[in-house]
C-alpha cells in the first residue's frame, strides 16, 4: 500500500492489511466505490480513491 | 432503568466492548430490557448507555453499551463514536479502585478479525471475558467453534451464543456472575497467540461451507451497477409516496373524529369562552396536530425495517458517488436518511463519519432534509390549497419537497466544502453486512416509541402552546376598529402584523408569521397554530376539517385570503428553514460552538425567505392566484 502509516494502521483493523487477499465482487458505475470480500470472510465497500493507493497482485480468477 | 454516561463506583462496571455491528446492543437489551438502539449496519450506536442490573447471585452490576471499535491502536479522532468508546474504557481503567469487567462480544462469522481486538485488549491488561455471538449464523453456515481451546488458547473464559436468542442475556448474566465473584486480577501481558492461527485452530468445518446464497442472490440485483439505483431510488420514492397515500385515510379519519368531538362539546356546553378555549384552542391545536400521527409512525417503521435488513449499508455503497460530489462520501448516507425521520439524532449519528470535516459539513446541511415533523404542514397545505388535484399529483407534490431538500443539501455542501470545511478527506471504507430478516418486535418496539413520544408531545408542548396561542390571541391590545374583529387586535396579531413589512413579499399575512414563530418550538405547531387561529376565526361556522376552512378564508373584498402562490410559498419556506429549537441544541452539543448553529440558522432562515419571495413573485408574474 503506497499509505500513511495511520491510516494503515486503521485499515488493517478494519481487515484490510498487508498480505489480505482479497476478491473484487463488484464495481460501482462512474468510479463509485469497490465491493470486496476479505480472507476473513468481512464485505467491504472501498472508496475509489482509496482502491488507487492500493497495490494488489492477481493471483487466480474467480 | 438507562442513563448516558453515568459513572457508577459502588457496584462493578462491566463494558460491553467489540467490533461494530457485533451485536453488543442487542445483548444489552436482552440483559437489561433495556432499548438500546440496534440495527444492522456498523456505528449504529454512537452513545454510552448504562444500566443497572441484578445478577444470578443477587448482586448488582451495572452494564455499558459502547460504540463499536475496530482496534485500540489505529488513530482516531476523539470526537467519534471509537473515540467515544476508547474514551470511556481508558477512563475506567485509569480509575483507582475501579472494579470492572470488559466483555468482548465477537460476531462468531468474524472469529479472526474479533481476536484482533481481543489481542489488543488482553495486552492492556483489563480483566477480560470473550462473549461469541450470532452462533447460529455460523452453524448455518456448517461451522462450529471449539470453546474451550479458544479459551486455552487466548487465557481468556469464553461464552458462545446466538445474539438475537432471549437466552443470551441470561447467558451473560451467568457468566458476569461468575467473573464478578472471582476477584479481579488485571494482568499486562504481550499475547503471544496469532488470531489468524487461533481462529484456524478452534474452527471446526462441518461438511463444505454453506456460502450465504441469499445475500449474494440480494447483492447480484440491488447492488447492479444499473439496477441497483434504479431500484435504490424507486425504493424511497415508493416509501415517502406510501407513507402520504396509506396514512391519507387514517390522518382522515382522525381528523373527522376530533370534528365530531368539537361539534358534541359545542353541542352541550353552548358557544362560549370556556367552549372556545377547549375547542378551538386546545382541540384545534393539539387535535389537529394528533391527525397526523399515522403518517410519522409509519415513516419512522419503514426506516427501522430498512436499517435491520442490512440495505443501508448498500445504500451507502450506491450512493458515495453522488455524496463525493457533494464533498462527501458514503459514511456521511446513514444519518442523512436518519435527517428524514428526525435531525436530532441524526446529528449524533454523525460519529459514524470518522472525517472530521466531512461530519461538520454533514451537520451542518442536515437540518436541510426533511424530518417527519415538517409532515403535517406538507399534508395540510396539499390538502387546503391542491385537493383539486388528484391524489397522485399531491403525492408527486410530496416526493418533490424531499427531493428538494436532498438537493438544497447537496448545494449548501458543496459550496461548504469548497469553502469553510474544505480540505482532504478520509478514505472510505464500509462494512456490508448479511442481510437479515428485521426483528418484529424491535420495529414494533420502535413504532411503539414513536407514537409514544409523539403522543407525549402533543400532550405537552403542543397542548401548552396551544392554550398559551390561545389566550394571545384574546387578549387585545386595543379596542378593534370597524370591520376588524377582536383578534385583529390581540398580543399575538400584533406581533404578526410586526413582521408584515418583511414576509409580506413571500404573500405571507400576520396569521402565517404567528404560526411560523409558533412552530419554532416544534414544528408541528405550524398546523397547530393554524388550527386555533380559523378556529377562533370561524367559530360561529360549522366544524370542517381544518384544510377546508384554511382554503375558504375570506378577504374583506370576498376574495380568497390565500392562494396556491402563497401556498408554494409557504412549502418552500418550510423546505429550506430550519424551524427547530432542538435541532439547533443538538448542533450545538455536537459542534461544541455557538458559530455554528448561528451559521445555520442564518444560512437556512436566508435560504427560505429568499426562495419563498421568488416563488411567490415568480407565481404573481405566470398569474397564480
Amino acid at each position: 500500500m503506497s499509505l500513511d502509516h495511520q491510516t494503515c494502521t486503521w485499515l488493517e483493523a478494519i481487515g484490510l492489511g498487508v498480505g489480505e487477499r482479497i476478491v473484487v465482487l463488484r464495481r460501482a458505475l462512474f468510479s463509485g466505490p469497490l465491493h470486496v470480500r476479505t480472507d476473513t470472510g468481512a464485505e467491504l465497500a472501498i472508496g475509489h480513491a482509496l482502491s488507487k493507493d492500493i497495490l494488489v497482485e492477481r493471483t487466480t480468477h474467480e | 432503568m438507562s442513563s448516558k454516561g453515568t459513572l457508577t463506583d459502588a457496584i462493578p462496571r462491566v463494558l460491553l466492548f467489540g467490533r461494530p455491528n457485533s451485536g453488543k446492543s442487542s445483548l444489552y437489551n436482552a440483559l437489561t430490557g433495556g432499548h438500546a438502539r440496534v440495527g444492522n449496519y456498523p456505528g449504529i450506536t454512537v452513545d454510552i448507555l448504562e444500566s443497572k442490573v441484578r445478577l444470578n447471585d443477587g448482586a448488582e452490576a451495572s452494564i455499558v453499551d459502547l460504540p463499536g471499535t475496530y482496534s485500540l491502536t489505529a488513530p482516531v479522532d476523539g470526537e467519534t463514536d471509537e473515540g467515544v468508546a476508547r474514551r470511556c474504557l481508558d477512563e475506567t481503567m485509569a480509575r483507582v479502585g475501579s472494579d470492572y469487567r470488559v466483555v468482548q462480544v465477537v460476531d462468531a462469522t468474524q472469529l479472526e478479525l474479533g481476536l484482533r481486538l481481543t489481542r489488543e485488549l488482553v495486552a492492556t491488561g483489563a480483566p477480560l471475558l470473550l462473549f461469541v455471538s450470532q452462533y447460529d449464523r455460523l452453524e448455518a453456515r456448517g461451522q462450529t467453534i471449539d470453546a474451550d481451546a479458544l479459551s486455552k488458547a487466548i487465557g481468556v473464559p469464553v461464552v458462545c451464543v446466538n445474539g438475537r436468542a432471549k437466552s443470551a442475556g441470561n447467558d451473560l448474566r451467568h457468566a458476569i456472575s461468575k467473573s464478578v465473584s472471582s476477584p479481579s486480577s488485571p494482568r499486562s501481558s504481550a499475547p503471544d497467540w496469532s488470531p489468524k492461527e487461533v481462529a484456524r485452530t478452534v474452527l471446526n468445518q462441518h461438511g463444505p461451507v454453506k456460502a450465504n446464497h441469499v445475500t449474494a442472490k440480494f447483492d447480484r440485483v440491488l447492488l447492479h451497477p444499473v439496477v441497483g439505483p434504479v431500484v435504490f431510488f424507486g425504493l424511497m420514492a415508493l416509501i415517502f409516496a406510501g407513507v402520504f397515500l396509506l396514512a391519507d385515510p387514517a390522518s382522515r379519519l382522525a381528523d373527522a373524529m376530533r370534528e365530531a368531538l368539537g361539534g358534541r362539546i359545542k353541542g352541550w356546553f353552548g358557544k362560549n369562552l370556556i367552549t372556545s378555549f377547549f375547542v378551538d384552542g386546545l382541540l384545534g391545536g393539539a387535535g389537529t396536530v394528533l391527525a397526523f400521527m399515522p403518517q410519522i409512525v409509519l415513516l419512522s417503521v419503514a426506516m427501522e425495517m430498512l436499517e435491520g435488513s442490512g440495505y443501508l449499508a448498500r445504500g451507502a455503497f450506491l450512493i458515495d458517488r453522488i455524496l463525493r460530489l457533494m464533498g462527501l462520501s458514503g459514511r456521511s448516507f446513514l444519518p442523512l436518511l436518519m435527517g428524514h425521520a428526525c435531525a436530532v439524532p441524526a446529528i449524533g449519528a454523525t460519529r459514524v463519519i470518522r472525517d472530521p470535516r466531512e461530519r461538520l459539513t454533514t451537520i451542518l446541511v442536515l437540518p436541510l432534509t426533511q424530518c417527519s415533523a415538517r409532515l403535517p404542514t406538507f399534508a395540510l397545505i396539499l390538502s387546503a390549497f391542491f385537493s383539486h388535484r388528484s391524489v397522485f399529483f399531491r403525492a408527486g407534490v410530496f416526493i418533490a419537497l424531499y427531493v428538494g431538500g436532498i438537493l438544497a443539501a447537496a448545494a449548501a455542501s458543496f459550496v461548504l466544502r469548497k469553502s469553510s470545511t474544505k480540505g482532504r478527506s478520509l478514505p472510505l471504507v464500509l462494512e456490508i453486512p448479511e442481510y437479515r430478516r428485521p426483528e418484529p418486535s424491535v420495529v414494533f418496539s420502535k413504532a411503539k416509541r414513536t407514537a409514544t413520544r409523539f403522543l407525549k408531545d402533543v400532550g405537552t408542548t403542543i397542548v401548552a402552546s396551544a392554550a398559551v396561542l390561545w389566550i394571545l390571541l384574546q387578549v387585545p391590545i386595543s379596542a378593534p376598529k370597524a370591520g376588524e374583529s377582536a383578534m385583529d387586535r390581540s398580543v399575538a396579531a400584533a406581533i404578526g402584523h410586526s413582521l408584515e413589512p418583511v414576509s409580506k413579499a413571500a404573500g405571507f399575512d400576520w396569521r402565517i408569521n404567528v404560526a411560523l414563530l409558533g412552530s419554532f418550538g416544534a414544528r408541528e405547531l405550524m398546523v397547530g397554530t393554524m388550527g386555533v387561529i380559523v378556529g377562533i376565526e370561524g367559530a360561529d361556522d360549522d366544524p370542517g376539517p381544518l384544510a377546508q376552512k384554511l382554503h375558504e378564508l375570506k378577504k374583506d373584498d370576498g376574495s380568497p385570503l390565500y392562494g396556491t402562490r402563497m401556498a408554494a410559498a409557504l412549502l418552500v419556506f418550510f423546505v429550506l428553514a430550519c424551524q427547530c429549537m432542538s435541532t439547533i441544541a443538538a448542533i450545538r452539543r455536537e459542534t461544541k460552538s455557538l458559530k455554528w448553529p448561528a451559521f445555520v440558522l442564518a444560512y437556512t432562515y436566508l435560504a427560505g425567505y429568499v426562495a419563498a419571495v421568488i416563488v411567490y413573485q415568480l407565481g404573481g408574474w405566470f398569474g397564480l392566484t
